[in-house]
């Protein structure tokens, strides 16, 4: 993209109509009495946290040592993915107090007020009205999927009421999607591994937590975090922003997709009816095909936050802080940033160090909405630190 | 005039309904309602429907993959499966039969030890209930042994509101543990007693996983 033809106010005025439209830089207040979607978000996640240290209380005694190795064991898994999806919000990135918030909405709301009690009582109706052998074999994909996709998108819902200045765009739902499916998650992992605890008569409790923990290490990254995900960026189309036109199908078909991903993983052997092959087949092509609509719904949805980047920084180029080079590295994919960072011929670090600067004052300008801080002064004087004329 | 731009989250007076923000009224309502459904309604219906599975004569319930035993003909099937009916090939590692306020649970796991041992390691997890433990007689274990050949014991437990009975059989490194409880005065009914014992006595391996 060239930025020579385009005057100065142009740019200016484009920065500042792309840091409007999609909230760059902006905070989430959390003292706002007057938003009915806060309360309930406040209540939901109240209730969750009581029912947790109930359990917790009850569970501690008897399988004190299981919980606490599967407290680690996942607190560890949830930094790694903590990274990557804080990694991949490499834009307009997510506040960290509503990255949190989205979290524990997943994590104690979505699992412990929702989804255990619609799960269970789903699961008992099934085997009243249809059949017991019915309900062991399809209870947990036709109860599971439709809950707590429900339970986890209905955080992205409130999110999106309770911080509409941040929330702005289809990727910003994907990424607070995330975000609500790590918590959910890593609460439902730990639950998981105390429930095996008791297996074969508690004789070894530990043992049996750890087998299951391996397995949920083992699948969770194609699970919830990837279902919320779409169902979080399904959610900001099927409602509309002033950044993201509403296209009613487009968030319905995401949604739509979530819950087909999930019902298959959660039926496997139902429908391959215990074939030991076939079940081990249909979990690998879920993975891959879950994988395959991640992907694709990333590139769908991040093209608002890369125009967003590039009108933002546009007129950095003009000012002579950044190149044209390093702003089609900003605003682009993980491949143009690589070969932006390859391209200077054993002066990588040096070009790592330039492109998180440069970040850094897409931060600040995003948070001064344009205005000419010192903050944004001394970013761009950081900017100028790292040149290659620097001594 | 100068415009004073207004505050982050500032309401103007006409979106408020009952002092809340009108913007935020529908997205939180459904949710509430979503909450409601979830945690009310459907544990609700499900509370108010009755199970209603009978065993007929000649069902077999199957448990895990190496355990069955005959149920009492009457008795309703609140969960397990009958055997030869698992649609996706796995059995669920207990089943539940209830009949005039008892309720009989079968649950299996893989044990290395004797019948007895098994019985120590079911106290020794009752005992870390602390004041949700049940007082489970000591002394009062005695041996039995099914028709399937199982060696097993068993022990009486009582509260102040019921009592009941704690199986433990091991074969070829299946444990098999039987809870029955029910009200104080179930041993009167020696009818039901005498099905709880043909049950007890009917357990065994599924066939093919007998040593």
């Amino acid at each position: 993209m060239s930025t020579t033809s385009t005057t100065e106010p142009d740019l200016l005025q484009a920065r500042d109509t792309a840091i409007a439209e999609v909230g760059w830089g902006q905070r989430v207040s959390w003292l706002q009495p007057r938003n009915a979607c806060l309360w309930v978000f406040v209540a939901v996640i109240a209730y969750g946290l009581w029912y947790t240290v109930s359990t917790v209380r009850t569970e501690a005694p008897i399988y004190g040592t299981p919980l606490g190795i599967a407290a680690i064991i996942f607190s560890l898994y949830a930094v790694l993915f903590w990274w990557f999806t804080t990694h991949i919000d490499r834009y307009s990135r997510q506040p960290l107090d509503l990255r949190i918030a989205a979290f524990v909405w997943g994590g104690f709301g979505a699992t412990w007020t929702i989804a255990i009690h619609a799960n269970t009582a789903l699961i008992h109706l099934y085997a009243k009205w249809v059949g017991p052998d019915f309900a062991v074999a399809w209870g947990a994909g036709l109860a599971a999927p439709f809950v707590e996709e429900s339970a986890k998108g209905a955080g992205v819902l409130l999110l999106m009421f309770i911080a509409p200045r941040v929330i702005r765009t289809a990727f910003d739902g994907f990424v607070v999607g995330a975000f609500v499916g790590l918590g959910f998650e890593i609460i439902e992992d730990i639950l998981y591994a105390i429930n095996a605890a008791s297996e074969n008569f508690g004789v070894d409790p530990v043992g049996s937590s750890l087998s299951t923990a391996v397995l949920r290490l083992a699948t969770g990254f194609t699970s919830h975090i990837l279902y919320s995900a779409l169902v979080g960026a399904g959610i900001v189309y099927l409602i509309g922003t002033v950044a993201e036109k509403r296209r009613i199908g487009r968030g319905l078909v995401l949604v739509a997709a979530a819950v087909a991903l999930h019902l298959v993983w959660d039926s496997t052997t139902a429908i391959t009816q215990g074939n030991g092959p076939a079940t081990i087949a249909l979990l690998v092509i879920s993975v891959v095909v879950a994988l395959a609509i991640a992907v694709t719904v990333f590139h769908l949805t991040v093209g608002t936050e890369r125009e967003a980047m590039r009108d933002l920084m546009s007129p950095e180029v003009a000012n002579g802080t950044i190149t044209v080079e390093e702003l089609d590295a900003l605003a682009g994919s993980y491949r143009q940033r690589r070969a932006y960072r390859r391209g200077g011929h054993g002066d990588r670090r040096h070009r790592r160090h330039r492109l998180e600067a440069a970040h850094d004052l897409a931060d600040e300008l995003g948070r001064s909405r344009g205005v000419e801080t010192d903050r944004v002064a001394y970013a761009r004087s950081e900017l100028a630190r790292h040149s290659p004329a620097a001594p | 005039m100068p415009t004073v731009e207004a505050p982050p989250d500032w309401v103007p007076v006409e979106r408020r309904w009952l002092g809340m923000d009108r913007r935020t009224l529908l997205p939180a309502g459904v949710v509430a309602l979503l909450v409601a459904f979830a945690f009310w309604v459907l544990p609700g219906v499900d509370s108010r429907v009755a199970v209603d599975d009978p065993i007929k004569a000649g069902d077999v319930i199957q448990v895990g993959r190496w355990v069955e035993f005959d149920p009492a003909v009457g008795w309703n099937l609140e969960s397990g499966l009958r055997s030869g009916t698992a649609t996706s090939g796995t059995y669920p590692d207990s089943a539940t039969l209830t009949k005039g306020g008892i309720t009989l649970t079968v649950t299996t796991g893989d044990f290395d030890g004797t019948a007895t041992a098994l019985l120590a390691q079911l106290r020794k997890n009752n005992d870390k209930l602390g004041p949700n433990a049940l007082d489970l007689q000591s002394g009062t274990a005695a041996t039995f042994r099914t028709a399937g050949e199982i060696t097993g014991v068993i022990a009486r437990f009582s509260t102040t509101t019921v009592e009941g009975l704690l199986g433990a059989l091991v074969s070829d490194g299946r444990g098999i543990e039987v809870t029955v409880y029910g009200p104080v005065d179930m041993a009167s009914d020696r009818r039901l007693e005498n099905q709880i014992v043909a049950m007890l006595e009917s357990v065994r391996l599924v066939d093919g996983e007998a040593s």
